[in-house]
């Protein structure tokens, strides 16, 4: 598994595209404030496509790649935005109608997933955090239904080196989420929490694997999801202990809401441990909305959908509040259109 | 199982017994069968088998599809290592006696001495409604206690029950576990020999436990049992199995298919305890569909055997029903224990609980694999999967593969594991009350694995316990 994840990375940079970001951090720089990192994608709206790096061969023509890494030498310290924007593609009310153009995507994507009518894009994320570097890192994505996306990122600590990230994921198209983690020097930290919602006929894949090689480091993962109509999650947790890793302390934490009939979370949270001297665990929940809340809520004079939605908002929230506030405002509005929580947004 | 337990004597206990298994259950009778076919498994096999037992042709033709599917189905790609399993060396029947006894006494000495050895006698005598003893392919005792045989209740090997009564037979078998389900499936309906057929009429109880002990005595064997158990509406049975064999050179398979229907309002409960000898592949494929308002139980420990790969499923087929798995399982030197459970919610108001427990040491490693599948459309869900793991030194490996695929908005999935080592705070509480380190890491370890245990009758949590305090033996300090 690890070596698939590592192989595709490899290829991905030979075919580098032209715009790829990257962020440096000397040593011990204490970097103040947010450094924003935009990775803008291009969309047939905007006229970009010509511009993309493949030779024009189906389904190529229509493949983007773009690659950002982040660096922070020994001691650095930085918080960083990592956010991928669709250029002239999304319409800022998006709760008014689709584009024609998505609601073909839509149809085209339902009958084969690689279908030309929806753009490929791969994006690669790296980051590597010297001895006792500490990254406070927010990735946020909310691409329109015409991108299906393969999502690749890895992020390798060093010793006493401290992660902290958080994953916001409203992609209205397909997504393969591909993250791996390596805690490979000894002490070093990651606290990652991601947040995924879908609806209508959407898939997503979050694999997010972490591994443990060095002795006393710590880890704690968690994803949580929302899923209406017949959006479908399938999530994919691995820790990974190696013999090498004694005093490991890990936790892997997977809640899925399923907020419809037909909508599906599967969840498969795995432990692979090597070693005695550990603290490993994981949970998943899957459920419903909780009778006793809605009923709560509604007690309260909301409607079924107002108290459903301040639910999801709610379940997301412990996730999202991880953002700076005006940041977690914006995705709170992001996930209530992404979800179809305010207009009744209908599936086509 | 014993009952004349060394627990009960503790000044023969851990020590005395120390090299364990070869001497307790590890010795071998003088191969004295009366049919055996010959190495490997060809058509010829499966008729000598069927001719043997004089079967109807319709089971005949049941094995030979079987057979036809077993050669063209793959090797489960996932789980247990299993390329070393040689099913061209294996002899796949050996039929030890004539008959199926109903008294001890009937039987030729050396397999009464077997069972004696084992204490299969005495514990029918002290806390068994009904005993069936299997000696490599064929079952050669059963007997079950003359009021419950009045109150309606079947109890025999299979080949009887296809004789007797067929409609039954016909009706259930094949039908929770199909030949096609998997390649051991397949492997089994072909040759299946011997095993339990448990039939309770509507609202009859038995209130002690029926039992039966599977012995391999043959080299390179393959042991193919299959069972069926049919609870009717409203009663109640609990079947116990308990398994070992001769420590031999070469590797030996069990395979066996356990089918079970618990019709409305029924109760069944399923205790294992796998003790095979360190040289078994123990490939089991085990399944229950429990029906409206039933309740199905699994208390499944394994100890012993190579490689186990073992998921005892569920199918909650009617509203109401619930179903329960209580597994252990224990992985020392040279083991794999790949044990789990899979419950599939088929129907409303239904619910669900796993709870497995595993200790890895000496290198063993110890897999939790389950499943837990919940249909869109279903109401008032409930599922609770928890697993732990203890892993006692730093050679050995656990790990857990938990599955969910939830399709419903109104059901409720919680899945918990944790894998830790013995806790040093709980060591040094423990020795500073006076016990040494070994003695304290075995009273943990009980402890640990208390909340099974407690679920088996006394006599099997007892042997349970001395089981994990033999292979604890010498594993601290």
């Amino acid at each position: 598994m690890s070596g698939t994840i590592l192989d595709t990375l490899k290829v991905s940079r030979r075919e580098k595209a032209n715009d790829a970001a990257a962020l440096l951090f000397p040593a011990d720089s204490k970097s103040s404030g947010l450094k924003r990192l935009d990775i803008a994608i291009s969309s047939p709206a905007s006229g970009a496509l010509s511009g993309a790096p493949q030779e024009p061969k189906e389904p190529a023509e229509y493949e983007q790649y773009r690659e950002a890494s982040i660096e922070l030498g020994a001691g650095a310290e930085a918080a960083v935005l990592v956010r991928f924007v669709a250029a002239g593609a999304a319409s800022q009310d998006r709760a008014a109608d689709e584009p024609a153009r998505m609601q073909d995507a839509r149809l085209a994507r339902a009958e084969n997933p690689e279908t030309p009518g929806s753009l490929r894009l791969t994006t690669s994320l790296h980051i590597r955090l010297a001895a006792h570097a500490r990254l406070n890192l927010y990735v946020l994505s909310n691409l329109p239904a015409s991108f299906s996306r393969e999502a690749l990122s890895h992020a390798a600590l060093s010793e006493g080196a401290v992660l902290t990230w958080t994953n916001v994921v409203f992609d209205e198209g397909n997504g393969l989420y591909t993250t791996r983690i390596e805690l490979e020097g000894e002490g070093s930290e990651l606290d990652f929490a991601g947040a995924y919602g879908a609806r209508c006929t959407t898939e997503g894949e979050h694999a997010l694997s972490i591994h443990h090689t060095a002795p006393h480091s710590k880890s704690r993962t968690i994803l949580k999801s929302a899923l209406k109509d017949s959006a479908h999650l399938a999530f994919r947790g691995l820790i990974h202990v190696e013999n090498t890793a004694r005093g490991t302390d890990a936790y892997l934490a997977n809640r899925n809401l399923v907020l419809e009939d037909g909508a599906r979370a599967e969840s498969f949270p795995q432990l692979k441990i090597e070693t005695d001297d550990v603290a490993c665990s994981h949970g998943a929940t899957t459920g419903g909305p909780r009778q006793e809340e809605l009923f709560y809520l509604m007690s309260r004079g909301l409607d079924r959908a107002a108290a459903k939605n301040m639910l999801v908002l709610g379940h997301l929230g412990s996730v999202l509040n991880r953002l700076p506030p005006d940041l977690a405002e914006e995705m709170e509005d992001i996930a209530a259109s992404a979800l179809g929580l305010n207009a009744q947004g209908s599936c086509i | 199982m014993s009952t004349e337990s060394a627990a009960l004597q503790p000044d023969t206990s851990i020590r005395a017994i120390g090299e364990g298994y070869a001497e307790r259950f590890g010795f071998s009778m003088p191969n004295r069968s009366i049919v055996k076919t010959s190495q490997g498994l060809t058509e010829e096999t499966v008729r000598v088998i069927s001719k043997t037992k004089d079967e109807p042709e319709w089971m005949l033709r049941f094995r030979l599809r079987a057979l036809h599917l077993f050669q063209t189905l793959p090797m489960p790609t996932w789980g247990a290592n299993l390329s070393q399993l040689e099913f061209g060396s294996m002899t796949y029947y050996s039929k030890p006696t004539k008959n199926a006894e109903d008294s001890w006494d009937a039987l030729p000495a050396d397999i009464k001495s077997t069972y004696e050895r084992l204490g299969v006698p005495e514990a029918e005598r002290k806390f068994l409604a009904g005993v069936g003893a299997q000696y490599d392919s064929e079952m050669v005792y059963h007997n079950i206690r003359e009021d419950l045989k009045k109150k309606g209740i079947l109890f025999s090997d299979v080949e009887t029950a296809v004789r007797e009564h067929p409609g039954l037979v016909k009706r259930f078998f094949g039908t929770v576990v199909p030949p096609d389900d998997n390649k051991f499936a397949a492997l089994n309906s072909a040759v299946w020999s011997g095993g339990s057929f448990v039939y309770v009429p509507p609202g009859v109880h038995v209130d002690i436990p029926l039992q039966a002990y599977f012995r391999v005595n043959s080299q390179a064997f393959g042991q193919f049992e299959r069972t069926l158990i049919i609870a009717d509406e409203g009663s109640f049975v609990h079947y116990i199995e308990g398994c070992t064999a001769p420590v031999f050179s070469k590797d030996s398979l069990h395979s066996a298919v356990v089918e079970i229907i618990a019709l409305p309002n029924s109760r069944i409960r399923y205790s294992t305890v796998q003790n095979w000898s360190s040289n078994m592949y123990n490939l089991v494929t085990k399944r229950a569909f429990a029906y409206d308002n039933a309740i199905m139980e699994w208390v499944d420990g394994n100890i012993g055997s190579k490689v186990t790969m073992k998921y005892p499923a569920i199918f909650l087929m009617g509203p109401g029903a619930r179903g329960e798995v209580l597994s252990i399982a224990f992985a020392g030197k040279g083991q794999e224990q790949d044990t789990g459970a899979k419950i599939f919610h088929f129907a409303s108001n239904t619910s669900s609980v796993i709870t497995s427990k595993s200790i890895s040491k000496d290198g063993g490693t110890a897999s939790y694999r389950g499943l837990v599948k919940v249909e869109a459309g279903l109401t008032n869900i409930k599922s609770k999967v928890e697993c732990d793991a203890l892993i006692l030194d730093p050679h050995s490996r656990s790990n857990t593969y938990p599955t969910m695929d939830i399709r419903s908005e109104q059901a409720t999935m919680e899945h918990e594991a944790k894998v830790s080592k013995i806790s040093e705070e709980q060591l040094f509480y423990l020795m500073s009350r006076g016990l040494s380190e070994e003695e304290a890491a075995i009273m943990i370890v009980n402890g640990f694995i208390d909340p099974l245990v407690k679920e088996l009758p006394m006599e099997y949590a007892v042997e349970l316990n001395r089981l994990i305090e033999l292979e604890m033996e010498g594993s601290v300090g």
